[in-house]
């Protein structure tokens, strides 16, 4: 069977605000690029069918899937949109280079976030109109502090640790490459902050950005005929929750246990600690890549090891090593793909230094945002 | 790219701000939806209950979280239940300050399987995981979740 690997990358934006181009010069750019490190494919001839993971209401336009063909050069090409975050898409793509019917698949994703003015409004209305909305809460990510609160009471975790990954992750975002918001903060500094929504503060949510991404997705025998640096996509699996917050356990995170327990057999990874160099995770809300790390099992005493800095850069268990989207700011869709991104980077030793030279394997998550049960898991290896 | 040197001064690119009419639906209760609502206009709590497997639940659903069989009937429970989380709420979307923090709390009832989301009215400093609350419904129902105006703690 074919293996999928991936050929190239690009991206445009990853700014508070992008005021100069509209989504689709942004999402043309993105790709130009891409299809540049791809190793110069032509997408009129070079690729079979092209993914793109978006939501209407993020883009102010409904049936959007109308609108994704021309600034990709998939005028007259088979055109797939998934509703949800890009990672979805990626499984999407390595599904169909899997089958052998499809030799390159473009996966694209976006958001534009600076263009929403209306953003407490859609949210609200993702949550069930008959038995959670007319409660019409002031804040609307009260509910994802009811899921913070649950994992970090029953898993004794206080709000040092938190402040602790928060602080880390906004400093290693200074090395990585697409980090607005990566800052030198210190945990005191964490303390002091009020809480927003108990017992989560304003640190502890990502500032949105703006950004497109497109990758091209091959089979590895097709990809050697366009270039010898590609990323092989090992493994990559999806779990969706219940839709209502109130069916889940809160404690933990089943997705991602579920997922792992999946990706891990197609990658036959029997020891994730150990064979896994890099976790790129999704901490768009800081408390999630804590249930992350628990669900992956990578640690016994979360808030122990977050206190010793092993998910530090320097520790054995590095989590976003170059800053995640508390740094780069939060995407919506196109999240997935910025862990992807990284990891990519990382893997073909354009992103960092010596530090990750031997590493192997990279893990990414992403999560639908804001409260989606729906998780996805990857993992690139060289 | 290279055309993006062309622009000199972001106020040279038009912005078109649209507002559109989106949030207005008929939602649907169905059946078991309408007859806990029901209840609750007549100041009830109920639960739903599947037939096949024995799981009662919260909010109903015309078929079973557990076992996917088709649900038809509703169960009267006392209404007591306990806080599983909460959290308070100190500022808004708009990060104004609120003059009174709001608690939010998922309220969770001995032996069913879900729960509510709903307000509880107490001292934030004194709310905790575990403490047992009861409903206090409005005095005009309308067959809501806010028919319950909020929960509040059991002395
Ligand atoms: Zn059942």
């Amino acid at each position: 069977m074919s293996q999928p690997v991936v050929l190239g990358i690009g991206y445009s934006g990853f700014q508070p605000s992008t005021s100069h181009y509209n989504i689709r010069e942004m999402i043309y750019e993105a790709a130009a690029k891409a299809y540049e490190d791809a190793g110069g494919i032509d997408p009129g001839s070079d690729v079979d069918a092209f993914v793109s993971c978006q939501e209407d209401f993020w883009e102010g336009i409904s049936i959007n899937d109308e609108f994704v063909p021309d600034q990709l050069g998939a005028v007259l090409k088979p055109v797939y949109t998934i509703s949800g975050d890009s990672l979805q898409c990626v499984l999407s793509a390595y599904s169909m280079i899997r089958s052998g019917a499809f030799d390159i698949v473009v996966v694209e994703s976006h958001g534009k976030p600076s263009e929403i003015l209306t953003m407490r409004d859609i949210i609200l209305m993702s949550y069930d109109p008959i038995y959670i909305r007319p409660l019409n809460p002031e804040n609307v990510f009260v509910f994802n502090a009811l899921e913070a609160k649950a994992f970090m009471e029953y898993n004794k975790i206080d709000r040092e640790a938190l402040g602790r990954y928060v602080i880390s992750s906004l400093r290693k975002g200074l090395r990585g490459r697409r980090n607005p918001y990566a800052s030198i903060k210190n945990v005191e500094a964490y303390l002091e902050e009020e809480y927003v929504v108990e017992p989560l503060t304003k640190l502890d949510f990502a500032p949105y950005s703006d950004a497109a991404v497109v990758v091209v997705i091959a089979s590895e025998d097709v990809a050697k005929k366009f270039s010898d640096e590609y990323i092989k996509i090992s493994g990559v699996w999806s779990v969706s929750g219940t839709s209502s917050i109130v069916y889940d356990d809160l404690r933990e995170d089943t997705m991602t246990k579920i997922a792992a327990r999946k990706v891990f057999d197609m990658t036959g990874i029997k020891d994730p600690v150990r064979e896994i160099g890099v976790f790129e995770i999704d901490e768009r809300i800081s408390h999630v890549p804590l249930m992350v790390i628990k669900a992956l099992r990578l640690s016994e005493d979360v808030n122990r090891d977050l206190m010793m800095g092993r998910f530090d850069e320097e520790g054995d268990l590095p989590v976003n090593p170059f800053g995640g989207a508390l740094s780069e700011g939060n995407v919506l869709e196109a999240h997935g793909l910025a862990r992807l991104v990284n990891a990519y980077e990382i893997l073909k030793g354009s992103l960092g230094s010596r530090r990750y030279s031997d590493v192997e394997k990279i893990l990414i998550h992403s999560r639908r945002w804001p409260s989606s049960r729906t998780t996805t898991l990857a993992i690139l290896s060289r | 790219m290279s055309y993006m040197r062309r622009i000199s001064s972001l106020d040279k690119i038009y912005h078109f701000k649209t507002e559109m009419e989106i949030n207005a639906y008929h939602y649907t209760a169905g059946p078991i939806g309408t007859r806990w609502l029901e209840a609750l206009k007549n100041g009830e709590l109920k639960v739903a209950k599947c037939n096949k497997c024995g799981t009662r639940f919260l909010p109903p659903k015309l078929y079973c979280p557990k076992c996917f069989s088709e649900v038809s009937e509703l169960e009267s429970i006392s209404g007591e239940g306990y806080i599983d989380t909460y959290s308070v709420i100190y500022y808004n979307d708009s990060g104004e300050r609120m003059s009174e923090p709001v608690i939010i709390a998922l309220i969770r009832f001995e032996g069913i399987y879900g729960g509510i989301i709903h307000r509880v009215k107490t001292d934030p400093k004194k709310i905790r995981i575990g403490m047992r609350v009861k409903p206090v419904f409005r005095r005009d129902k309308k067959g809501s979740i806010d028919d319950i105006e909020y929960f509040q703690p059991i002395e």
